[in-house]
Formats: structure tokens, sequence, C-alpha cells
């Protein structure tokens, strides 16, 4: 590899007119394929660099000395690697542009990476370019995106562009990349990216979960969505796997089916998970319990739009150390706990967090209030029924020191109140966008209390709030002036 | 900071001072005689002169990779930061530190700046060749891909072809992401 200047013209060659500069064919969004703008641009002629004149006049003595320098220039790889690790990530395609060596030497800077097209893995293009990848998001990839369409379907956790003449029922069959041929991709990035730390996938079979273990040993994070029992068979493999996303069901998208079964083989097998977020999955208290039994080191626990059978809740207790609990956009806790003897708690909890939660159910409620009694921080965000009657439940916790609300609206001063003067280590307040806590209504044993804390934040009119963002921006205002013409 | 030249002689100067001097001879043959502590801030000469017990003050070592241009910059950039030691031994007045290396940047040429990070290289000083690069990323920082090229001196070795593919490649086939 060598780079010999060529035989350069004489340097004051000018040119008749402007050449486009590369930088701008990136940003040139328009809706033609990208191949149809390269075929119309006449590419400059790469031998000769001072066709561009929109440089600084620097570059005119860059250019003399250049073609004055009769040494060639070899920097070596090392040298070369340092300078371009030092460059913004904005540069890495145009520096990968510059010949095929920095395009080697780029490629293998880069370690995380988000696919948009199966067929840049199935052609080895993706490991050739980059080897060193320890991140790689193939959600995109495993969609078949329409890539004509101005059309753009957004679901939860995947966006796609699809055809005027979708429907659900085309999903399954024909957006969603068969499971061969996920497998095959994933075997071939597993092989070429040894150094895989992150993986998140779509559709993946069991086959393919363990080429990815035996190459991997370094798998530490994985997101396996339309993930099944039979997926979870695989798992076993992935020895060092600490963080794990599973998602089964997708409504309109694909439905899958991960139970107790699937729990169960998956708590034997990956006995060093910390993280564990279960998205749209099933299972019962048996599951729960493996897990918690197993999985000794599990420390953080997301379940997300749960479809659990009732009287899993009581399975937390066997989570010994459990810090964060959270639930988010569930319909509902736990439809039947059982009796209160049976419910045990959570010993290490420290964090709980609610986010879109249906609290209706107060039986519900206050079964998860008794199994997290140890708990110190509790965040509600958007929460729908936690009047306060329901909020009361949560006095039964004694060790609060934080507490977050916020979209709260059913709750008022006094709820509020009543449930926060019982307790005694409250140290950090937060009451954000809750209509109908008033400050008004604040009691002198509310505000003696708000002043021994260390940290408030106390917002919970909406309204003001509002209108403390607009000031000054002349919107928000009703008709005439708003619509001012300028 | 001053660079100064010793005579091209190879015969040492005479040198009363209690600083010892280490000769070093550039690829065209000039000798540059350095003090001790300045020339042990390039590892090369440092393991040299470690590594071999029957050097003498007299001994003159050769450094073929590295041109006389490149060893004025070189000294001054270790000379000044020897300086910088000697007054602040415990901490680099960083405003100071600052200030010299933009200046001492300035006045090189691309040319110049490449010379030296290949000589930095080969003497082993850690701190400027990180200096360097940084200078020189710097440079190219967020520019053209002709510029780049023109700058390193490189040749395009991409087909059309190939070159449309890689466009189409990053438009379609993936998407950077910020590493955390």
């Amino acid at each position: 590899m060598s780079f010999l200047d060529q035989n350069r013209t004489s340097p004051d060659r000018s040119v008749k007119k402007r050449q486009p500069r590369w930088s701008e064919l990136w940003l040139n969004k328009k809706t033609t394929p990208l191949k149809h703008v390269v075929f119309n641009i006449q590419l400059p002629d790469t031998k000769d660099p001072k066709n561009n004149n929109n440089h600084q006049n620097s570059n005119k003595s860059l250019i003399s000395n250049f073609s004055g320098s009769d040494r060639t220039l070899l920097l070596n790889d090392d040298i070369l690697l340092r300078i371009l690790s030092k460059l913004p990530v904005s540069q890495r395609n145009t520096n990968s542009l510059v010949c095929k060596r920095w395009l080697n030497l780029q490629g293998r800077l880069v370690r995380s990476l988000k696919v948009l097209d199966w067929d840049f893995i199935e052609s080895g293009r993706l490991i050739s370019r980059f080897p060193n990848l320890s991140n790689v998001d193939l959600i995109s990839g495993c969609l078949v995106s329409s890539r004509d369409s101005p059309l753009l379907l957004s679901h939860k956790l995947v966006s796609l562009h699809v055809d005027s003449w979708f429907s659900s029922f085309h999903v399954q069959n024909y957006l969603l990349l068969p499971t061969d041929m996920v497998d095959r991709g994933i075997k071939a990035l597993a092989s070429g990216c040894p150094n895989l730390r992150r993986l998140v996938v779509i559709g993946a079979s069991e086959l393919g979960l363990l080429s990815v273990a035996e190459e991997c040993l370094t798998l530490q994070e994985l997101e396996l969505h339309k993930c099944s029992d039979n997926v979870l068979r695989g798992i076993a493999a992935c020895e060092n796997l600490q963080i794990l996303k599973l998602v089964g069901n997708m409504d309109g998208f694909y439905s899958s089916l991960v139970s107790d079964i699937g729990l169960t083989i998956l708590a034997q097998g990956c006995k060093r998970l910390v993280k564990l977020e279960l998205s749209s999955c099933e299972g019962s208290f048996d599951g729960i319990k493996a897990i918690g039994q197993c999985c000794q080191m599990l420390e953080e626990l997301t379940f997300s739009d749960h479809r659990m059978d009732g009287g899993w809740l009581a399975a937390l207790s066997y989570c010994e150390n459990l810090k964060t609990l959270r639930f988010v956009s569930c319909k509902r806790i736990d439809p039947s706990p059982g009796p209160d003897e049976y419910l045990g708690s959570c010993p290490a909890l420290e964090r709980l967090q609610l986010q879109k939660c249906q609290l209706r159910d107060k039986k519900s409620v206050r079964a998860m209030f008794r199994v997290c009694e140890a708990v110190r921080e509790v965040v509600f965000q958007d929460c729908w029924g936690l009047d306060n009657d329901m909020f009361s439940l949560a006095s039964v916790c004694r060790r609060i020191k934080f507490l977050s609300l916020e979209g709260c609206s059913l709750l008022t001063t006094e709820g509020l109140e009543s449930a926060v003067l019982s307790w005694t280590e409250l140290q950090d307040l937060r009451v954000v966008s809750c209509k109908n806590i008033k400050d008004s209504e604040v009691s002198p044993a509310l505000s003696t209390l708000f002043s021994i804390l260390k940290e408030l934040k106390w917002r919970p009119d909406t309204k003001s709030l509002l209108a403390s963002n607009l000031a000054g921006t002349g919107m928000g205002k009703r008709g005439g002036k708003f619509f001012k013409k300028t | 900071m001053s660079s100064s030249i010793a005579s091209s002689s190879s015969s040492s100067s005479s040198s009363s001072k209690k600083e010892k001097k280490i000769s070093l001879k550039t690829s065209d043959g000039e000798v540059f005689e350095v003090e001790e502590p300045v020339a042990m801030q390039l590892e090369i000469v440092r393991s040299f002169f470690a590594d071999n017990e029957d050097v003498t003050e007299q001994t003159v070592m050769p450094l073929p990779n590295v041109s006389t241009a490149a060893m004025h910059g070189i000294l001054e950039y270790c000379r000044a930061h020897e300086e910088f030691r000697r007054r602040m031994p415990e901490a680099a007045p960083e405003e100071e530190v600052r200030a010299f290396e933009a200046g001492y940047v300035d006045r090189k040429s691309n040319e110049e700046l490449k010379e030296m990070i290949l000589a930095a290289n080969y003497l082993n000083i850690s701190k400027l060749l990180d200096f360097l690069t940084g200078v020189a990323a710097k440079r190219i920082e967020n520019k053209s891909v002709e510029y780049v090229r023109a700058f390193f001196g490189v040749e395009n070795d991409f087909t059309p072809e190939e070159e449309a593919n890689l466009r189409r490649e990053y438009e379609w086939a993936f998407e950077g992401v910020d590493e955390d």
C-alpha cells in the first residue's frame, strides 16, 4: 500500500465551473433514490484535487506545498487510527471515502451500528467493513421496509415505511423476515464480529441464538423481539448475559408466547442476569419464582404491558437482591394476589416506578405496596386511577425517602398530605403536573414539611406551567394576535 | 523559546556547564547537542542510553529517520516543556502551555506537521505525538473528502461503481449510533 502522489499537472490550472462537493450529496435528501443522484452528478476528476475553488486561501499554501513535495506520505496505521479516532462521528462517512485503506481503518473504529438493510449482513459487507462491532441493533433490518413509500408506520418499538395497501395481515407474512433468514444473518454477524456485546433482533430462533452464544463469548446484552419459549432454549448458552429484554407480543405486528416454561429455562441458564425486562410476556408465580431463586444477581426487573397470571406478585419475594421494580404500560398489576400472609416482601427493594399504568384495582395496588414495603423511592408517572384512596395504600411503605408524582390528575392535596406526613424519612418530593393539587390547599403542616425537605420540586399546576413556558413567545393568546400579519 | 542549534561539526563544543549534553545526529548528518533532560523526553534516546552501559558523552546517537527540519521543531517543543517543568515541577502551567502550543503549531505547514508526526512517532515522544495528531485531526475536521486526500497525499483508489455502492450503503444499509 503506497501513496504515490500523482504527476500533478501545473498547479495553476483553473477550472471552469464549480464542482459539487461530496458533502452536499449526503445532505441532499431528495426523495429520488440516491443512485440516480450519483449518476447525474459529474464525478470530479480525482487526479486533480485543486478543482475545489471553495476552500479558503490557506488551501493554496497546502497545495503548493504538496505539489512541491515529492516524498511519499507513509503514516503508519497506528498514527492514522489515532488521528481518525479524534475526528467527530459525523465525519466517519466522509473519511471512509478517502481511499480503501481509510475505509478499512475507519471501519475498525466503529463500535455501534444500526442495520437498516438485511442484505448488508447477508452479503458479508457489514463484517468486512466493521469487524470491531460490539453493539448491533437489527430491528430495522428485520423489517421489510418499502423504501420508496412516504408512509411511515410507527408502533411502540419499531417504525418502518409501508405501502398504501398495508394491513395488519401483511405484517406476519411479509414485513417480518423469516426465521431462517434471521438466523443465518445473526450467525454470520456473530462469526464476523466476535466482540459483540449487545444485540437487538426480531424473530431469531434458538439455533440462531446458539450460534451467537458460541461465537460471542462476551455477549452481555440481548434484546429479543418476537421471543417465545422455544427461542429461550438457546439462551442458556449465553453464560455472560447480564441484561435481557424479551418482547413477546406486539399487537398488530406479531404474537408469540413467553410463559413460565421459557422463564424457567431462562432462570436456569442465565444466572448472571442483572437486568430483566419482560414486555408483553405471560407467565405466573412459578416463572418469577424460578427467576428469583436462580438469578441471584438480579437487580432490576421491568414489566411492560405484562400478561401474567394472577397471584404472581408474591413470587417477587424470592428476588432477594432486587433493587428496582418497574411497571410500564401495565393494564393491571395482579388481579388476584392472594392473601396478605403469603405475599412476603422484596427485602432489598429500593425503587418502585410506575409509568402509564392503570391503578384502578385496589386489591392489586395494595398487594403491590405490601410486596414493596421496603422501598425507598417511588415514582408515579402518568398513571390512571391514582386517587386519594389508592394513594393512601402507599403509606404501608414506611421508609420512603423520595417521591415523584407526575401527571396524577386525581390526587388532591389532602390525599397527598395524609400519605406524605406519615413518611418520616421523606427527603425529596417532586410534584409536577397534578392538576388537582392546589397551592391554596396546602396546610401549615404540609408547608412545615416542605421546609424540612432536602429537595422540593412543586409544580402541580399545569396551566401555570404552560403559561410560564410560553411567556414572551406570543403563543397561547386567542385569535387575532396569533395570526397577526408579519 | 528559541531553538539552539549546535555547530554541525561532530566535535563536541566545550560545555563547561553542569548539564550533560547528548549528541543526536539526524538523517542529513547534522548533529544536535541536546541537554540531557530534554533529550530524555525522547523515549528512544532514553532507552538507548538506559540499555547501553558503555556510552559516554562523546557517543553520537544516530537518528536516521529524523530530518533536520523535524528535529528543530521537536527540540523546540521539548525544550519549552522542559522549561515549564523546571519552573513548576508539580503541575504544568496550563494556560502558558496552551498558548505555547497554539503559537508553535500555527507556524507549521501541513507538510511540516506530517514530518513531525512521523518523527515524533519514531522518537517515541508520546506527549508530542498526542498533541500533533490532535492538531492534524483539527486541521482535517469536517473537511471534504478531496481536502483530506490532498492533505495526506492519498490517491483515491475506488472505482466509480465502488464509490456509488458505498454511498448507497450509507443511505440505505445502516445508521451510525452514538457511543454511550
